[in-house]
């Protein structure tokens, strides 16, 4: 879905400072993959460049399309983002408006509109909040609603960069079981975060730092690399750290990721 | 210095169509000298119990306590910066408490206010840099344009810098990466241990306050419903009522007693918990 | 602290002209401001006037939102009395002023709580329209005019919350005198500018990674003229035609 290759981006023109040098990565269509790393990997950087907005040197595919000026506009159509402050990208008064906007942008009919607006309202479960001011609701209520802006175009990827930060555990809970049923329909995810646990809700992980690919497979994979992650400066998930552990000790001969099973796996 | 809620409720947006009851009838002792946590999901009304203690709200019915103040609904409240400066805080979103164009501008902005002479607010500015970890190299920078972590630690330091007695941090550990987080632990430890402060922090990360506070309150739906140490109210069966998820060590114990009727006992660290785990196994 | 709930942010509420047509809307006030501006007579004065608290209470929405303007309008009747004293108008002639003035602003207020950006737009863009045949670019000055209404309550917004910053370390804003609370606005107000035109920029940078461009795109909201609407228009026509009729032609 996603492939990059040989991508070089500095801060400055012929400085030596490299945020990617000769950076490549494939990303498979339908992976679910938590994208990981300590501050200054180049998480951010890499969603900027993926959404056209720094211009680098390189080969970008998305989709069909291999990213050039002339294009940004029709791949933008296709990749929906949910930003880690929502507030700072509402533009409308209403809900309502605010999920229709992208859709009114792409010229599509009235009545198309008001379809796809109470499906996905409906599927999100806020559609008694369509005509509330988006900045009146509460830190979970608005991503839901940026997630909702972000769907309704039937995006082939979705990003989500930090959105999931300020959450408390039920309401992420909420949202990533959504984020699971898009990827059963199709969706392409990448959830860039710093918190290691997100991880366990998706498939895989591809952990970075300094501009590299440090690990990249199947979170079972990645998981079992205890030195590389804390090198990387970030925390095992318990289960993981658990499993590791357990590991040693003969206890178990496999990682586990999944409370019930850890605990029916230890006193079979 | 004492801190009591009695009988307190808020209403936002009182006497209008959009009249919201935020707070209703609560009642809590902050335990001085020690680390409280205050949790709760999104919207339990944990923001609006902060900004009623930093008098940035009154209280639309009851009193708060602190110290010898009482706070009402109709005081007036004569010198209130006596009281504020023994009240630091820490926003949840450091732009938002950041308005100066200087490090150095805002860290002695609060001395500036509480009357804090000029040759020793030079000296503070520097000590306060140093108990975050930061040194006299950011003075001259412009807040909003540093790293996430830098501009926690400069938020923290222009609260310090008036020496309150009693600090308050709001979700103080969201968007930090691990080692940022075990920092800022750190420094809170020492404040306690060192510096006697009283410490309230208000957040949803149960993993982050597990590991730090001494006594915990927890909120749902603008009541105060639970309190007690970590063991006892990560223990509570009403938990999951109050749509509270424990922090995920203690969640395993907890399932292994529900699942295998084996008590493990709550425990804090990994190392413990498989030596627990070692004896019941074999 | 700062009450911000008057111009440029939308009230969601249920009421009759919540629901009119915006293009209905924007007529009616332009029809209500050339009969405030003929109507010298204090009977029409206070006959636009009630009637205007009609519509207010139309709305849904309680007085008292409308009545806090007239609390922050004191100090500009205090200065068009002194203007009246001084060019020798009456005090009475004045007064009469101060009313009409306050049913337009009322009429605008009524506006801006009843109709969200979007449609405010669509009849901005409906009405003058017939200005693009003259190459004015209809569309992106009436974003330009919803923009900059909107740009009052995030001022206010990002106002309160420097308030609030201030406050906790020390500045003690609701007791003290107006010299004070100006000294604290004055040393406040280019943060509060900077950030709030930052936040204009973030709003941009977010309409154009959605695809936003100036140039043709659909109006999702369902403007559907209804029997109401005609009502509306023409009653004020009507008072209209009446205060011609008395006014100019005796």
């Amino acid at each position: 879905m996603i492939e990059i290759k040989d991508l070089i981006y500095q801060y400055e023109k012929d400085s030596t400072n490299y945020i990617f040098n000769r950076f490549s990565l494939i990303l498979k269509k339908g992976s679910f993959t938590t994208l990981v790393g300590p501050i200054g990997s180049g998480k951010s950087t890499l969603i900027k460049i993926l959404l056209g907005l720094i211009k680098v040197n390189g080969y970008i595919k998305i989709g069909d399309f291999v990213l050039c000026s002339k294009n940004v506009k029709q791949i933008r159509t296709q990749i929906g983002v949910v930003f880690e402050d929502p507030d700072q990208v509402f533009v409308a008064e209403t809900v309502m408006d605010e999920i229709a906007f992208a859709l009114e942008n792409q010229n599509k009919s009235k009545k198309e509109i008001w379809n796809k607006v109470d499906d996905i309202a409906t599927c999100l479960g806020i559609k008694h909040l369509l005509e509330c001011d988006p900045h009146t609701l509460s830190e979970g209520e608005k991503r839901l609603v940026s997630l909702a802006s972000a769907l309704v175009i039937e995006p082939q990827i979705l990003i989500l960069d930090e959105a999931l930060s300020m959450l408390d555990e039920i309401s992420k809970r909420k949202i990533f079981r959504i984020l699971k049923d898009c990827n059963q329909k199709g969706v392409t995810i990448l959830n860039a975060t710093h918190d290691l646990n997100e991880s366990l809700y998706g498939n895989e992980i591809l952990l970075l730092q300094n501009g590299k690919i440090i690990l990249q497979g199947t979170k079972e994979e990645v998981l079992k690399q205890e030195s590389k992650i804390k090198k990387a400066g970030l925390e095992l998930p318990f289960l993981a750290d658990l499993s590791i552990r357990l590991m040693y000790y003969g206890v178990l001969d496999h990682i586990i990721l999944d409370m019930n099973e850890m605990v029916d796996a230890i006193w079979k | 210095m004492e801190i009591k809620y009695d009988s307190v409720y808020y209403s936002y947006r009182e006497n209008t169509a959009l009249e919201k009851l935020v707070l209703e009838d609560i009642n809590l002792d902050i335990k001085e000298n020690k680390i409280n946590g205050i949790v709760g999901k999104s919207g339990s009304g944990k923001t609006t119990f902060l900004e009623l203690l930093n008098i940035l709200l009154l209280p639309t019915l009851g009193t708060i306590k602190i110290g010898d103040y009482q706070i009402e609904k109709k005081c007036k409240i004569i010198n209130i910066n006596n009281l504020r400066v023994e009240l630091g805080y820490v926003f949840g979103n450091p732009k938002h408490q950041f308005f100066l164009s200087t490090v150095k501008e805002e860290i002695a902005f609060g001395m500036k206010q509480f009357s804090y002479k000029l040759d020793q607010i030079e000296k503070r500015i520097s000590d306060a840099l140093n108990l975050v970890g930061l040194d006299d190299s950011y003075l001259e920078k412009d807040p909003k344009k540093l790293s996430s972590g830098e501009m926690r630690k400069v938020a923290i330091a222009s609260v310090l810098a008036f020496n309150p007695k009693i600090l308050i941090f709001d979700e103080p550990t969201v968007g930090l990466d691990s080692i940022s987080e075990k920092s800022f632990l750190k420094m809170l430890k020492m404040l306690k241990n060192k510096y006697h402060k009283t410490i309230i922090i208000v957040t949803h990360d149960m993993n982050m306050i597990h590991k730090i506070a001494d006594y915990l309150f927890v909120f749902h739906e603008g009541k105060k419903v639970l309190e007690g140490t970590k063991y006892e109210v990560f223990n509570h069966e009403l938990l999951e009522q109050y749509e509270i998820v424990r922090p995920a060590i203690m969640e395993f114990s907890h399932q292994v007693l529900k699942k295998k009727g084996i008590k493990l006992g709550y425990r804090d660290d990994v190392n413990d918990l498989i030596k627990d785990i070692y004896r019941h196994v074999s | 602290m700062f009450h911000n709930m008057l111009l440029g942010r939308y009230y969601p509420e249920r009421s009759k002209i919540h629901a009119m047509n915006p293009i209905a809307k924007l007529l009616c006030i332009f029809i209500f401001m050339i009969s405030a501006l003929l109507s010298t007579s204090w009977q029409f004065n206070i006959f636009l006037m009630i009637l205007t608290v009609l519509f207010l209470l139309l709305t849904n929405i309680p007085l008292v939102h409308y009545l806090r303007t007239t609390k922050a309008l004191i100090p500009i009747y205090m200065v068009m009395l002194i203007m009246g004293i001084l060019f020798h108008i009456s005090l009475f002639n004045s007064f009469l002023l101060m009313i009409r003035i306050t049913s337009i602003l009322f009429h605008f207020i009524m506006l801006t709580l009843t109709t969200p950006m979007t449609e405010m737009i669509y009849g901005f863009e409906m009405l003058f329209g017939f200005l693009k045949l003259f190459g004015f670019n209809v569309s992106s000055v009436a974003l330009s005019i919803t923009e900059t209404i909107r740009f009052i309550p995030n001022l206010v917004d990002e106002g309160n919350r420097i308030l609030k910053s201030a406050t906790s370390r020390g500045i003690d804003y609701r007791n003290s005198n107006i010299v004070t609370k100006f000294m604290i606005l004055k040393s406040m107000s280019s943060s509060i500018f900077e950030l709030t035109i930052k936040k204009s920029e973030d709003l941009k940078f977010a309409m154009s990674l959605r695809l936003y461009q100036k140039g043709p795109r659909t109006n999702f909201r369902m403007n559907r003229w209804k029997v109401f609407d005609s009502y509306m228009i023409t009653l004020y026509l009507l008072v209209l035609l009446v205060i011609i009729k008395k006014e100019i032609m005796g």
